[in-house]
């Protein structure tokens, strides 16, 4: 690989990230408006084409558990205790005004691309 | 198992104290399962060389960690440019004396008589100490006084005027 092209997939992996970083935010807090636990949570949206790894999903649980818009209670599941996080009320408000703010970026987008 | 035992023991080293053993519990839990899964999938144990590269998909140790701390900085984006500014302005002041140093003992026997390199000494431990306290009080404003400082209004009108011979240059239409 060439210089040039290394220090593009830098570039392109950066702005990937970045483009990411809110998009999961908003697919973690939809999606547990039914309560999971991390695995099933991973696993789901994996299957819906957006996989998230350990590393990235369970520090952004918990910052979104420490601005209140979810929590979250250790339980017994097949006998191992598992950490389950369901959204909270301020969490439901929130991500219907992320949602609002997602939806006008989009309606902008779509014109200008 | 004992590989993945020495990783958990490892993050846990670079955790927050007060979360270490909630986040091993959710971390080993999700290893567990993804383990478990991979097992059911093969139809038989995973050997050492696949728990191996499972870890190194996971990731160092220390970077795993790091995502669950908060942003820190001894001085951050914001006082930078003023740090590296207030250090390079001890530089000047530093330079010229290491320079008349350099001068003396060059050019003057007597000087290099006295043992010079202990002058040299000196010099070195005032640099250091500068770098030092100036790095403190940076970390100082970092810590203590940065957030109180951003949440005052700026004022326009306190801009510092116009450099003397400089002409404005923004203009709009008439």
């Amino acid at each position: 690989m060439t210089h040039s092209a290394q220090m593009n997939d830098g570039v392109f992996e950066q702005h990937r990230l970045e483009l990411r970083c809110g998009c999961l935010t908003m697919a973690a807090l939809g999606q547990l408006r039914t309560e999971q636990y991390g695995y099933a949570l991973r696993q789901k949206l994996a299957g819906l084409g957006l996989a998230i790894d350990e590393g990235t999903l369970y520090p952004l649980l918990r910052r979104l558990e420490s601005q209140g818009l979810l929590v979250s209670e250790w339980r017994e599941e097949d006998k191992r205790k598992k950490r389950f996080y369901r959204l909270s009320p301020e969490g439901r408000k929130i991500l219907k005004q992320l949602l609002a703010e997602w939806e006008s970026i989009n309606k902008a987008l779509n014109q200008i691309l | 198992m004992e590989l993945i035992d020495r990783y958990l023991q490892a993050i846990r080293f670079w955790l927050p104290k007060k979360q270490r053993n909630d986040i091993l519990a959710e971390l080993s839990e999700d290893l567990r399962s993804q383990i478990e899964d991979k097992e059911t999938e093969l139809g038989r144990k995973m050997n050492d060389g696949e728990l191996e590269a499972l870890l190194k998909q996971i990731g160092d140790p220390l970077l795993v960690a790091e995502r669950y701390l908060p942003q820190q900085h001894v001085v951050g984006p914001v006082l930078f440019p003023i740090y590296c500014l207030v250090l390079k302005m001890f530089a000047l002041v530093f330079i010229p004396w290491l320079l008349l140093w350099l001068g003396y003992t060059v050019f003057s026997p007597a000087y290099r008589a006295q043992d010079p390199f202990h002058q040299l000494a000196a010099l070195w431990t005032a640099v250091l100490s500068w770098f030092f306290f100036v790095t403190v009080g940076f970390a100082f404003v970092e810590r203590f006084l940065l957030k109180s400082w951003m949440h005052k209004d700026w004022d326009p009108r306190k801009l510092p005027p116009i450099k003397a011979g400089h002409a404005s240059q923004f203009t709009t239409r008439p």
